[in-house]
């Protein structure tokens, strides 16, 4: 056999000839990642100069493409960038590999620098062009513009026809692709659909489009801050393989390998060192010189480096787009009833930092024809839009095993719920693990999927307070329906039983209708209070939007609402704080709530807060005569019951809201506490609709859950014992009121400040495990890794919550029964 | 003056009707109140031998959100009582549909409408509830499912509604099963020549093979296939056996958390929704023959183990937990044994077949009845 010589490609041909790999695998696809390399390059580019992105969009066609059924198209993208150089436009737009973020593992769009070449790879070999670009930077006083191609062969960049022209703009970049392609503006794949999802992940952004025959698009800005993307953290020694362990011991020269280890890498320092001495590196390794070890030595060493424990990779290189911004930006999708938003703390998935951001909303638009098909699903990976392989995606894996039902919306089993509702998920992280190169899936590990399912959970519990207050309205309606259609039937099919003279049956319709006459005005002012409940958490949503001032002005109103009121910002900081304790709301919790009001602020409150927003205010009203007689199975009675016993604490609770702004007492907030806890259980039982059996079995699991986990964390570390009392302590000082003596306060006094000081994500797990316990076999929640970095110091007052979580839940339980009880008696 | 249920059921009715609409008339809100059928309502006593109703009640008042549920109750008993008045009997599935006939011919009555065959029958389980009777009485038939017997001995004398009487003697139906009915009361029991006892087998296949190997033509024995859970038809006829023919019964069935406390416990003192009818639906006498936890070490029987992720195995074996705790059957001290049982499963989360007796000699086709023939000899059950 004759041998053939072996030759090298450069990686310019490897990718032209692998353009399917990156995203050019069909015509539309082409068009579509076209447009959003160079839209995402744009953007990340204004980011790194803290510049406020303005974006304008050009797609037309030209004529027919050289393709077999394909349109030549022109894609056009200008941004306000900073603009570039005009030695580095060869380098971004015609050299693979080549780019400013590879590997700094910053939450940047564009990595590796594969994706503009790969479109000029395109332009160029359907239409022999290359990209035509005009830049101009701020010390530049003319613009130059230049055609730029990829030379395939070397893996360089060729510019062509460079000129200096005049431009208006200051600075920026404006790219001109000529490419063969189909342009689909509609559908999950469509350029639409890539335009309005980066809008709403990038609130910053000011976003003009005009998409073929369409009309001029403006999508106005609706945040002024620019992202601060947080600087990249050095590697953990526990995410690296050998090979680039060793590779990146060469980026450190001469030190000795002890000071590679501690400077080169995150979670690495003296103590450290000591471990690995112990687990049987020698000294003498580590002061030699790095960059003298020979292979052996780094294969010792790294293999033993991974049996030491370490702290797990810091989340601080994670940046999120905030609640805030994030609910202003999602009224761009369309006119929306309502929405919910949840930014949670960032945390470690497989050794990655990572931060979920979600945003649910029902359209208003979509009401009537879509109810019936899935619900829109937008992902995003740093930001950037993900429209194709959905089923094989960790975000749609993480939805699909949420039960939505829980929160009223129409869901097949294990699948996309389905209605007029837009549920967007954003991932954020410097290592997002893609199962392609052209970054159109997650991969769907365990650890990542259980994080975005919390994060589902929790919008999909802030969703359902509309929801719910909605069915209610919706319920009372069809009562007094009943009443008009039901009353005289019944005295008919009576009369026909017994035969009964026509005078008894004048008489009995009368009797009836006196009767019914009552529950239909008790039912009609439970509806306008119904109407009205709905009305303020539609306002109440405008104003975390700013939409409507917020009424600092009017302290009157429904209490619990107060303090989401006050003002946008403040508002937002409440609900980041129910959602997962946010760095905002834990500071709060420091600076405003000094002292006994602290409790309310951070986890407290939060608890707080949510019950408040959960509960639409109609629902305070007294319960409806319905709870007097419906039976004793019925488990909406009970919980109607429940809300009757709480129903003086939860004025107090309101009142207590006020003290957002500083007259908040201990008592109150605990009592709002105490509220919070119960009506998680309410609304559980609520949901069910299996009666005073299951619904006990219900609550006394999650009793029972508490109670294990105080038990089992009083052996614990310190940390976690916290975390149990925060749940406990509050209803301890309910069950006791005012008089309790001085201890007690002075207890709470110490306390509960420190449940303020903790990271309020861990307030949500154990409301979330036993909900999810309550309900169907659930995953792991991972707080517990997050508790061990932020729990620390919660040493004091730790004995004394013990001890009141360990009254706290028959207690409690004790108490339900006696509401149970009290709606029997009636 | 004691009165046939026929007559009884009718009286009863107008009697509820007339003080719901003596309510009406003085403009108070009428209450309905029924027998809350739940564990948590269940009490037993081994000497009465099945589940009797505590003293809860379920009230309904009338008001905005029962008006609906009180003028459908209202509605169904009036066709109800129409079918006992002319002795037509109907399924739950037919009673839906007649009721959709009435409101497609009353269209007033259309807003009592029911959208699914579950908001009828729930209707009629309300009706039951409140009247204390078993839906059979109203007339309204399940579906004969189980109960299969076979018999060399057993003659049975059916009176049909016209009166007349039909005598089935079951030793010349050769290999085919005679079916029991809902309704036992009509049933009478003879036995040509004394019958030893009877064995309640949960397969019924298994049944169908041992009266084809000869278990009829060896044993003077009735045998009855029960497949599954066993329905009203089953439990009846076993209670009528053990009353009137006085024998011994014998439940055959797999050694798992399910058959023992769904099946068996069914069969031997009812079930915590029918509390209202287990005095005559349940078999007290009925004794556990196998397959026990010591019959695996005895015949070396095949057993495995439950599968975790089997959820109805492992929502058997959870049940049984609860059961253990609430259960008052199976709290009761003289049901120890069949209370053992279950925590031997619970605690080996083991199960075994009661089809691995065919194990022991597998040449041998009448293996398992001689060891079934050997159990009951020597007392070997529970």
């Amino acid at each position: 056999m004759a041998t053939r010589a072996i030759t090298s490609s450069s990686t310019a041909e490897y990718f032209a000839k692998n353009l399917q790999q990156v995203g050019f695998s069909s015509q539309t696809k082409a068009i579509l990642t076209t447009l959003k390399e160079s839209v995402d390059n744009s953007l990340d580019a204004c980011e790194e100069d803290s510049i406020l992105p303005e974006i304008r969009v050009t797609v037309e066609k030209v004529g027919a493409g050289g393709l077999k059924n394909s349109d030549q198209i022109k894609v056009i993208v200008e941004d306000n960038g900073p603009g570039l150089e005009a030695e580095d436009l060869v380098k971004v737009f015609g050299e693979y590999l080549a780019s400013s973020k590879f590997g700094r593992g910053r939450c940047s769009r564009g990595q590796q620098g594969i994706g503009i070449s790969a479109a000029t790879t395109w332009a160029q070999m359907t239409s022999a062009k290359g990209v035509k670009v005009i830049s101009k930077t701020k010390k530049m006083r003319m613009a130059i513009t230049a055609t730029v191609e990829v030379d395939i062969k070397h893996n360089k960049g060729v510019m062509k026809n460079k000129q200096t022209i005049k431009w208006d703009k200051p600075h920026g970049v404006s790219v001109e692709f000529l490419v063969d392609g189909r342009a689909q503006v509609g559908g999950e794949g469509g350029l639409q659909t890539y335009l309005t999802g980066t809008t709403l992940v990038n609130p910053h952004l000011t976003l003009h489009y005009k998409l073929l025959d369409q009309e001029w698009v403006t999508i106005e800005r609706v945040s002024k801050e620019v992202p601060e993307i947080p600087e990249a953290t050095s590697p953990h020694p526990h995410t690296m393989k050998l090979g680039e362990f060793i590779a990146h011991s060469h980026l450190f020269g001469r030190v000795s390998v002890g000071e590679w280890m501690k400077k080169g890498f995150s979670r690495v320092h003296e103590g450290t060192l000591k471990e690995l001495v112990k687990a049987g590196v020698k000294k003498s390794v580590l002061s030699a010189s790095v960059d003298k070890l020979p292979e052996t030595g780094f294969k010792d060493l790294y293999q033993t480096i991974q049996k030491v424990q370490l702290m797990a990779p810091s989340t601080k290189s994670v940046l999120t787009i905030g609640e805030e911004a994030l609910s202003k930006s999602i009224l761009r999708l369309g006119a929306v009833d309502f929405f919910s938003v949840v930014t949670r703390k960032p945390t470690i998935c497989d050794f990655k930092p990572v931060s979920v951001e979600v945003a649910v909303a029902r359209l208003q638009q979509r009401k009537v024809e879509e109810s019936e098909s899935s619900v829109s699903v937008l992902r995003f990976a740093n930001r950037v839009p993900l429209q194709f392989d959905k089923s094989a995606c960790a975000i749609v894996k993480a939805i699909e095993s949420v039960n939505w039902r829980t929160y009223g919306l129409v869901q097949p089993k294990d699948s996309i719920p389905l209605g007029p509702y837009v549920i967007a998920v954003s991932l954020v992280s410097p290592f997002i693990k893609f199962k392609n190169a052209s970054k159109e899936t997650v991969d769907a590990s365990d650890e990542l999927v259980d994080e975005l399912r919390l994060a589902l959970i929790q919008a999909g519990q802030k969703l359902s307070r509309h929801i719910k207050a909605e069915n209610r309205a919706n319920d009372l309606e069809e009562k007094l329906r009943h009443i008009e259609q039901f009353g005289p039937i019944l005295v008919d099919g009576l009369c026909r039983i017994l035969e009964a003279p026509a005078a008894r049956k004048k008489k009995a319709e009368d009797g009836l209708m006196k009767l019914l006459g009552r529950d239909s005005r008790a039912a009609e002012k439970q509806l306008a209070e119904a109407v009205e409940g709905k009305q303020v958490l539609a306002a109440k949503q405008n104003q975390i939007l700013g939409l409507i001032p917020g009424p600092e002005s009017e302290p009157g109103e429904e209490g619990g609402e107060t303090a989401e009121k006050s003002s946008p910002k403040q508002a937002e900081g409440v609900e980041a704080a129910t959602s997962d304790g946010d760095a905002k709301s834990e500071k709060k919790g420091k600076v405003k709530g000094k002292g006994k009001g602290k409790a309310a602020k951070g986890t407290n409150a939060a608890k707080a807060e949510k019950a408040d927003e959960l509960l639409p205010p109609d629902e305070k009203a007294k319960p409806d005569d319905a709870s007097k007689s419906e039976e004793k199975t019925d488990s909406r009675n009970k919980t109607k019951a429940d809300e009757g016993a709480n129903k003086g604490g939860k004025t107090k609770a309101g009142k207590g809201a006020h003290g957002a702004s500083g007259t908040k007492t201990d008592k109150k907030a605990n009592k709002r506490n105490k509220k919070a806890v119960e009506e998680e259980v309410n609304e559980n039982s609520a949901d069910s609709s299996e009666g005073l059996e299951s619904e006990k079995a219900q609550q006394e699991n999650i009793e029972t859950v508490k109670f294990v986990k105080s038990k089992d964390k009083k052996k614990a570390k310190k940390g976690k014992t916290t975390n149990v009392a925060e749940e406990a302590a509050p209803t301890k000082v309910e069950e006791d009121p005012a008089p309790k003596t001085k201890e007690s306060k002075k207890t709470k006094g110490e306390a509960l400040p420190n449940i303020a000081d903790e990271s309020s994500s861990e307030t949500e797990t154990p409301k979330d495990k036993a909900i999810e316990k309550g309900k169907t076999k659930e995953s792991k929640m991972k707080e517990p890794k997050a508790a061990k970095e932020l729990n620390e110091g919660a040493a004091k007052g730790k004995k004394t919550k013990a001890r009141i979580t360990k009254e706290k839940a028959p207690k409690e339980k004790s108490k339900k029964k006696a509401a149970i009880g009290k709606s029997k008696g009636k | 003056m004691a009165l046939s249920k026929d007559e009884e059921i009718p009286k009863l009715s107008k009697e509820l009707c007339n003080k719901l609409l003596k309510d009406l008339e003085n403009a108070r809100r009428p209450i309905l109140e029924a027998t809350k059928c739940s564990l948590d309502n269940s009490k037993y006593d081994f000497k009465v031998g099945f589940l009797t109703p505590g003293s809860k009640k379920v009230r309904t008042e009338l008001n905005v959100s029962s008006v609906q549920k009180m003028s459908r109750a209202i509605f169904m008993l009036e066709i109800l009582l129409r079918n006992i008045e002319t002795g037509a009997v109907n399924t739950k599935r037919e009673l839906y549909y007649i009721s959709k006939g009435e409101i497609k011919h009353n269209p007033h009555l259309r807003p009592l409408d029911f959208a699914s065959q579950d908001e009828s029958d729930s209707i009629i389980d309300f009706i039951c509830e409140i009247l204390e009777c078993y839906r059979e009485e109203l007339n309204c038939y399940a579906n004969d499912r189980g109960g299969q017997t076979y018999s060399q001995q057993l003659v049975v004398t059916e009176t049909l509604t016209d009166g007349e009487k039909a005598v089935v003697d079951l030793s010349t139906l050769g290999t085919s099963p005679f079916q029991p009915k809902n309704r036992p009361q009509s049933l009478r029991l003879k036995a040509k020549k004394k019958i030893d006892y009877c064995l309640v087998v949960e397969s019924e296949g298994t049944a169908n093979t041992l009266v084809a190997n000869g278990f009829c033509k060896r044993n003077n024995a009735i045998l009855m296939g029960a497949q599954g859970v066993p329905s009203n038809a089953v439990r009846g006829w076993c209670r009528l056996i053990s009353d009137e023919l006085k024998v011994p019964i014998y439940f055959f069935g797999d050694l798992d958390a399910y058959t023992m406390q769904n099946i068996f416990r069914t069969l031997k003192a009812g079930s915590a929704a029918s509390l209202i009818r287990n005095s005559d639906f349940s078999a007290p006498e009925v004794r556990f023959l196998g397959v026990l936890p010591e019959d695996i070490k005895k015949y070396e029987l095949n057993d495995y183990p439950v599968k975790e992720n089997d959820i109805q195995e492992v929502r058997a074996l959870k049940k049984a937990d609860d059961a253990l705790k609430n259960d008052p059957f199976f709290r009761d001290k003289r049901n120890k044994d069949l209370s053992e049982i279950l925590k031997w499963l619970l605690k080996f989360k083991r199960r075994c077949e009661q089809q691995a007796y065919f194990t022991v000699n597998p040449r041998d086709p009448i293996m398992p009845e001689k060891i079934l023939v050997e159990k009951i000899k020597k007392g070997d059950y529970v």
